[in-house]
């Protein structure tokens, strides 16, 4: 990025005084949100203005052959001109090479994800993840927002279980099932190390220093230095790789505000990640009630299926359509019967349903939290499990099957009463299913 | 003699005017190059080795022709800085003394096109540091039928003349100040620059030397490269040094650059260097 | 595998603050504008400078300083085994070209170029632990040579920690520890550290020492570059007939 001289001076003649053009002391940083993707496989980072966002996508598959045992974490950094006018398209640009060579420094080569844990097949299957990490806006710090998020998605991060079938095949070989969230509780990864950097700007030759430069303190700086710290305190690695001269004493003094910094961080980040799970294991709960769905506008009728036997089918949750030609009498709020849950049949533990997109799920889940809290009229159309809904307002004919005993429902037609004696219900239900 | 970040001493001196090759440093001198110091009165500077040419008011240059671009040709001299030659500044054809128009401008490849090798002057410098050349006098132009060498920028000093006729030889040199060093047969009646006055069907009917012209030329060559490899100052009277040694010792041209005799150069020099300092 | 022995020798025979041995030659290629090689244990580099000159292309070129280019290559004879892949254009090597480039960019008075452009071209033969900087300390060298103008000079070395002890300048064996590892550029006159990275987790009081000794190592390379240049340029002093007051 480019600014005027002016625009340099004026940047260098405050910090002589100790003030910054965003109004912050050189050592404040700025205000750090993380956001986690309920599916489990993102985490958004904002530092002011600039926001990175890291995905990560888990693939199974043959190793390396000079290391069968071990997953692998391919890192991508995408530094789009979405982001800046700095950035050229391509995937090339020194700044994101640099990236991708410090978290694969920080994050692989230093062990701090355990590979070996990765493993499912010793020589023939193992989980690669791809660490995708794209820089939605530049406005300075990119190192830290970069390698927060990357962070942060590891720790929210939920590798699907799998499962090893070795009896069926004739062929010897052991045909590996990878089980849907529904089935097994994916499994958080094994990490060792928890890496978060800071980033410091020096100033003229090297007098001023400040904390998590803006993209405008960045232009005027003559040097950068980024220390990156880990949990226990111990220094990860340092970067001065540009940039004006230090003396080494100042490394010191910098090596320990970094350390406040990273455990401060390190805490917020763990009070970010408790909240998520909490909400998780909720949409959790949710999710083992789920009812199966209607599938069809004009069908009606539910899939009833006795809750011993599964099928395994996928099937997609529509939004049941008023009929309108029907000519029944509906009440509107009936067809929105097919509440619940979220899509994926529960699978035998037979059969493995091909992983699907967790992207397809959290919309899933979403969809139908949604459709719980605000649709339709008559929420206490709850969906008990492997029952059709019905409401107590049942039209004739609509229904082609037995009444499902709504006993356990009472009341009126208050929507947020619904809610929650719904979820009571579901949770007794869930009990139920789990015995 | 200093190496980089040396301190210079200035102890002796109370003021001192800063020259290339140094930096002040908390109100140190300190050099910047590794080199011998050379103080002019008050003038402290530091000249290394070696050093990429760089170009001075008034040095004479060789240079190539490498692009046509409007209203200038520009070349390549090896120098650090931009260099061109302005159509005002060249004599045109003719003798003509008149403004440039814009036929000239599309008549520029009749007198120097890519690739020419041509010797010219250095004019001004610009505002912005590029260099601008004149070949305003007949010795200067365009360069055929000749020896182009390229030496250390370094080992040719500034001298009084830079064209001169080596008559025992027959040849003419040009000591390019870019270390560029131009060898030809000389021409009766005429310099060894094909100017750009003269009309372009003079300069093709030049005759192509004759053998014992090129061999003159040859060995002139040899006794620049033969100076240049052993970091000697090239000067016309170097060279006739060294073709004299060479003649007494009956060496041909073809061995000048042979082991044994480039070991006899140098005996030749240090006895000349211990007699002069004695 | 042990690297420092109870009696305190590591795994060459050398002691832990011990450099392994240098050498250098200045101007080995007289076509370019500077040249030079170094030498440090086994770890073999090749430096050559052109510049500074025109910018070949406008756009990158800066109206008021020098910009500094640096090309990097490895043989494929340099590591133990014969390189499957290039030895350059892959990330790793971009890097290293890239922080060369910076340290160079850092230490030239790019200044007093404007529009102009200087090449660093480096080419490893041999490496043997320790090669950016090695790579550093050539392109200085190189620089030197070209009469290129300097704030300081520039001296590099890297300090492993192994067996609860540093180690001065690593070599290829004790890289495989995978221990800390730190690398220092310092202009060693004015004392200022040009690049620092240090790789691998490390508590803060041993990277103090380490830090330490890189700063000893990097003073100790720097005085040996510069007898090594000073000795080159009375050489060539002498044969040129010049005085040296």
């Amino acid at each position: 990025m480019h600014i005027s001289q002016n625009d340099r001076l004026f940047i260098l003649k405050a910090l002589k005084e100790d003030i910054r053009i965003d109004g912050r002391n050189p050592f404040d940083s700025r205000k750090v949100t993380v956001t986690l993707g309920l599916h489990n496989a993102s985490a958004t980072v904002s530092m002011g203005s600039t926001r990175v966002t890291t995905t990560i996508v888990p693939v199974l598959d043959a190793p390396f052959p000079d290391r069968p045992n071990e997953g692998t974490l391919r890192f991508n950094a995408e530094y789009s001109p979405m982001a800046s006018s700095e950035f050229e398209g391509g995937r090339h640009s020194e700044a994101g090479m640099e990236m991708i060579r410090l978290l694969e420094q920080v994050l692989r080569n230093s062990r701090a994800v355990d590979r070996e844990a990765l493993c499912v097949l010793a020589g023939q299957k193992v989980w690669h993840l791809d660490v995708n990490v794209t820089v939605l806006d530049h406005a300075g710090n990119l190192t830290d927002a970069c390698l927060l998020s990357a962070v942060a998605a590891l720790m929210v991060f939920r590798r699907p279980e799998v499962e090893i079938n070795t009896s069926n095949s004739g062929s010897g070989v052991a045909r590996t099932l990878v089980l849907s969230p529904a089935v097994r509780e994916p499994l958080p990864l094994s990490l060792h190390q928890l890496p978060l950097s800071t980033t410091f700007a020096l100033f003229g030759a090297g007098e001023s220093i400040v904390i998590d430069p803006t993209s405008r303190e960045e232009a005027a700086a003559s040097g950068v230095v980024t220390i990156i710290v880990n949990t226990n305190s111990d220094i990860c690695a340092i970067r001065k790789a540009s940039g004006v001269g230090i003396p080494l004493a100042q490394v010191q003094r910098l090596m320990h505000l970094a350390s406040n910094r990273a455990s401060e961080m390190m805490q917020d980040l763990k009070e970010v990640l408790q909240q998520h799970e909490a909400s998780r294991v909720s949409s959790r709960v949710r999710r083992h009630a789920s009812a199966p769905q209607q599938l069809g506008a004009t069908s009606r009728s539910v899939n009833m299926l006795p809750p011993n036997d599964i099928s395994a089918t996928v099937q997609p949750y529509q939004l049941q359509e008023q009929d309108s030609g029907s000519g029944e009498e509906t009440s509107s709020g009936e067809d929105d019967m097919s509440v619940g849950n979220p899509v994926r049949m529960i699978a035998s533990s037979a059969e493995g349903v091909p992983i699907s997109s967790h992207a397809q799920e959290a919309q899933y889940q979403e969809a139908a939290l949604q459709h719980i809290l605000t649709g339709g009229r008559s929420q206490r159309k709850a969906a008990p499990v492997d029952r059709p809904v019905a409401s107590k307002k049942t039209a004739i004919g609509l229904q082609k099957e037995p009444q499902i005993d709504l006993d356990f429902l009472e009341g009126d037609t208050d929507p947020e009463k619904d809610v929650l004696d719904m979820r009571k219900a579901l949770q007794t239900k869930n009990k139920q299913w789990q015995a | 003699m200093v190496c980089v970040g040396d301190r210079i001493d200035t102890d002796m001196q109370e003021g001192f005017l800063r020259g290339h090759g140094t930096q002040v440093l908390d109100g140190q001198l300190v050099a910047t190059e590794c080199g011998l110091v050379e103080r002019v009165n008050k003038l402290v500077s530091v000249r290394p080795l070696r050093q990429r040419y760089s170009a001075a008011l008034g040095d004479i240059v060789i240079g190539r022709v490498t692009e046509v671009a409007g209203k200038r040709w520009r070349l390549d001299i090896g120098a650090r800085q931009e260099v061109s030659l302005q159509l005002s500044s060249v004599d045109l054809p003719g003798g003509a003394q008149r403004r440039r128009t814009a036929e000239d401008e599309i008549k520029m490849r009749t007198i120097f096109k890519e690739g020419d090798l041509l010797s010219a002057e250095v004019q001004s410098l610009h505002a912005d540091g590029s260099i601008a050349l004149h070949t305003r006098s007949a010795k200067y132009g365009k360069l055929t039928g000749g020896d182009l060498l390229y030496v250390p920028a370094a080992l040719v000093k500034r001298q009084k003349h830079h064209f001169t006729n080596l008559t025992t030889m027959g040849i003419t040199m040009i000591l390019g100040c870019n270390g560029m060093v131009w060898l030809a047969p000389t021409h009766e009646g005429s310099s060894a620059a094909a100017s750009s006055t003269s009309a372009p069907e003079q300069t093709a009917a030049k005759a192509p030397a004759s053998a014992a012209e090129r061999e003159a030329v040859s060995k002139a060559a040899n006794a620049v490269r033969l100076l240049a490899s052993l970091s000697m100052n090239i000067s016309p009277a170097s060279l006739l040094n060294v073709c004299k040694v060479c003649a007494e010792r009956g060496v041909q041209a073809k061995d000048m650059l042979t082991a044994s005799f480039i070991g006899a150069m140098l005996e030749e020099e240090s006895q000349q260097r211990l007699q002069t300092s004695l | 595998m042990e690297f420092v022995t109870p009696e305190g020798l590591r795994r060459d025979g050398r002691r832990p603050k011990e450099l392994r041995q240098l050498k250098c030659e200045v101007g080995v290629f007289p076509h370019a504008d500077g040249s030079a090689t170094f030498n440090i244990g086994n770890t073999q580099v090749i430096a050559t400078v052109f510049g500074p000159r025109v910018a070949d292309s406008r756009g990158e070129s800066s109206t008021d300083r020098a910009i500094v280019k640096c090309a990097y290559s490895e043989s494929h004879f340099a590591a133990g085994s014969r390189r499957q892949r290039k030895g350059r254009g892959d990330r790793r090597t971009a890097e290293l070209a890239s922080t060369v480039r910076k340290a160079l960019e850092e230490t030239i008075l790019v200044e007093l170029f404007p529009k102009a452009q200087i090449d660093l071209g480096i080419q490893v033969l041999q490496a043997d632990g320790s090669v950016l900087a090695a790579c550093i300390n050539a392109a200085m060298l190189a620089v030197a040579d070209a009469g290129i103008p300097m704030r300081d000079m520039i001296a590099a070395t890297t300090v492993g920690y192994l067996e609860s002890t540093p180690l001065l300048d690593i070599n290829h064996t004790e890289r495989t520890g995978n221990g800390p590892e730190l690398l220092l550029a310092l202009h060693v006159n004015q004392d200022k550290a040009i690049i620092i990275t240090e790789e691998g987790a490390v508590n803060p009081e041993t990277l103090e020492g380490m830090a330490e000794l890189a700063e000893q190592g990097c003073k100790a390379v720097g005085k040996f570059l510069r007898q090594s240049l000073l000795e080159h340029i009375q050489r060539h002093a002498t044969v040129r007939g010049l005085t040296v007051k």
